[in-house]
């Protein structure tokens, strides 16, 4: 999810020596973006763990975030040689433990440690992507996002699934839920300029949701008796909170994303478009989940051309031929990064878009051999 | 990162490219590449890919009609000595139909003929003394062709997702008899819908009719009448005191199922569905004196 850098400061950065190496102590910052996130992930995990019967434990949420934050902090410590607090890590595990679900866990059973291996395998798999894959200094994929989207799919149906995309009949917790993401899309896109992007992405997704909608569409979801077509078709995935959640707050990491606005309206457009165009054919929530996920794995890996195309003011102007500067083989990661991005974007649309013609995906949402 | 040495950097391009390997074999796992991930984590069913498919298929199409987890129902139990021909007609939205078959004596061969150029084999020359099944797919009016030397039985059943929809009993509706409790079924871990109601009938046993009732499929369901008013989770119903009313063997329609006798309902305030096999309270239906 979002992961604005800390901002810089200007005093003496304390440090202490460690063997040979001297290690520069990094506070946490007060006005950091990335605690306002936090600060509204943990109210919506709260409300889902009272009021909305998320089927997440306690356990799995707290193992989840430390495991995150514990690499993070192991892995930056080593490489930079700093102290740091691990805001981003645990950020990771917070939006990995607030999506991902393991099959069999039972809301209010709060110290549940099933299936703790997927969550595990979630934050360890979006961290190395951070970490593993980088192009020019820069990681390339948002990292809940890609430790999703993998063990989504290498597990399958069957062991994991995403937090539905409705919790619930309208009620007070789902009102309160909404206004929790609403107020968190003001607080948090504002600040980093983001406001543009999740409103070109709604839009293009609304309309063309639309159009699937009046074609005569169907999703069947484990949640919902029957199938779910029509005007239903468009509320449930438009208004989905958890589609809210993933544009508010995962598409709108900035380092991930485009620089200028004009490039991130772009962003925008085009994940809805990637996104529509992969649920077209999926007739089960799952599926349809993964589509919007896998979406942003293609996009994030479209970033850097964005950039060249859509530069920002202080930028250079366009340069066709400097579209891809970063291919410039014999460089240490560069080439096998480029060929990791390379493979992870074709194969996260192209393994969702597989599942539409798994008959065990349907029927495990139709309550037939599966438990989500 | 800064690396101090071409050694160093040497050996980070090579662990960069062994990475690749585990990347890819994600990318063809993630996309069940030769059903590898359907074979390394199988959905726990005994339903064939092409019941799923088609149960898949009819729900995604008939969209007002909620299904039922697949259960099988007989349609014919044919018996007979030596070579004979049954006819069976498998109803046109069956997933899936089977013949269970004993034989006393020599072998039986089994063949369901639906035309000249369509017959699907059964059992081809297997042992008697004993007792087979087999599966078959499609639909409609079948010839079972049986060779056979001495006396079989057949089972016939076909596999259906419709709700099934039993009237009350008349016991319920005669003179004597009261509606107890009733109340409308809500989800708790899964989704339910429909009504319970409890009756005292004239003889002084009681009986629980479920009616327009659907759960969200699966097996190895219990229905237990339970202390508390509004069962909202797992752990709060398996908390509290419960007792068994009967087990439910089909998801979706109307059904009647007699009361245990050491069972007193007046001491009960909700109807839980359990899935035993999953330890889930799936839904829930909190009870009112009529």
């Amino acid at each position: 999810m979002t992961t604005a850098s800390a901002p810089v400061t200007a005093r003496p950065v304390p440090t202490f020596r460690l063997g040979s190496r001297d290690i520069k102590v990094i506070k946490p910052s007060i006005r950091d973006v990335r605690l306002r996130l936090a600060a509204i992930i943990i109210s919506l995990q709260v409300l889902g763990q009272t009021l909305l019967g998320f089927k997440i434990s306690v356990a799995q949420i707290l193992i989840t975030i430390g495991f995150c934050a514990l690499l993070e902090f192991g892995v930056v410590l080593w490489r930079d040689g700093l102290l740091a607090w691990p805001a981003s890590g645990m950020l990771t595990g917070n939006s990995t433990a607030f999506i991902l679900r393991t099959t069999g866990t039972h809301h209010a059973d709060w110290w549940s440690l099933n299936g703790i291996e997927w969550f595990i395998a979630a934050g360890a798999v979006g961290l190395l992507s951070k970490y593993l894959i980088r192009i020019d200094g820069k990681h390339v994929f948002n990292p809940s996002n890609a430790g999703l989207v993998a063990i989504l799919l290498v597990g399958g149906v069957t062991n994991v699934f995403p937090q539905y995309l409705w919790w619930g009949p309208l009620s007070a917790g789902v009102g309160l839920a909404f206004g929790v993401i609403l107020f968190g899309a003001w607080w948090i896109l504002r600040p980093v300029k983001m406001l543009r992007m999740a409103v070109a992405f709604w839009v293009t997704l609304a309309v063309l949701i639309g159009v699937l909608a009046a074609t005569g569409r169907c999703f069947v979801a484990v949640w919902h008796p029957g199938a779910i077509c029509g005007w239903n078709y468009w509320v449930d995935i438009c208004t989905s909170p958890e589609v809210l959640i993933f544009v508010f707050f995962m598409m709108s990491d900035p380092v991930t994303a485009p620089r200028s606005q004009a490039g991130r309206v772009f962003y925008g457009v085009a994940t809805a478009v990637i996104a529509v165009a992969l649920l077209s054919f999926q007739p089960a929530e799952f599926g349809i989940k993964l589509a919007i996920l896998a979406s942003l794995i293609v996009t994030c890996a479209m970033v850097r051309g964005i950039n060249r195309v859509f530069p920002a003011k202080a930028e250079r102007a366009f340069q066709p031929e400097a579209l891809w500067p970063a291919i410039r083989p014999g460089r240490g990661w560069l080439t096998p990064a480029i060929l990791a991005v390379v493979i992870i974007t074709i194969a996260a649309p192209v393994d969702t878009a597989v599942l539409a013609g798994n008959a065990r995906v349907t029927a495990v949402e139709l309550g037939l051999g599966g438990t989500q | 990162m800064q690396l101090p040495n071409p050694g160093a950097r040497h050996a980070t391009q090579t662990l960069g490219w062994l990475l690749l390997l585990p990347l890819i074999a994600a990318a063809f796992f993630g996309g069940n590449a030769f059903g590898l991930r359907d074979r390394a984590f199988p959905a726990p069913t005994t339903l064939s890919d092409q019941s799923l498919s088609q149960a898949a298929g009819q729900a995604i199409n008939h969209t007002n009609e909620l299904p039922a987890q697949p259960y099988f129902v007989t349609i014919a139990t044919p018996s007979g000595s030596g070579n004979g021909t049954r006819t069976v007609s498998v109803a046109s939205d069956a997933l899936q139909w089977k013949v269970d078959w004993q034989c006393d004596s020599g072998s039986i061969s089994i063949e369901a003929r639906q035309s000249v150029a369509k017959s699907q084999p059964i059992a081809h020359n297997a042992a008697c003394g004993g007792s087979g099944e087999n599966y078959a797919v499609n639909s409609g009016t079948f010839t079972l062709a049986i060779t056979a030397a001495g006396d079989w039985r057949l089972q016939v059943q076909q596999q259906l997702d419709r709700p099934q929809n039993s009237p009350p009993e008349a016991a319920m509706t005669a003179a004597g008899s009261s509606v107890l409790a009733g109340g409308s079924f809500y989800g708790i871990d899964q989704q339910g819908q429909g009504t319970a109601r409890i009756y005292h009938l004239a003889d002084g046993s009681y009986a629980l009719r479920l009616e327009n009732f659907y759960v969200t499929p699966n097996t190895d369901f219990i229905i237990r009448l339970s202390v508390l008013q509004h069962p909202g989770s797992t752990p709060q119903f398996i908390a509290n005191q419960y007792a068994d009313v009967a087990p439910l063997p089909i998801t979706a329609g109307s059904f009647n199922f007699p009361i245990p006798a050491g069972v007193n309902p007046s001491a009960y305030h909700s109807v839980v569905i359990w899935c035993d096999r999953l330890t889930s309270a799936y839904a829930g239906a909190s009870l009112t004196a009529a």
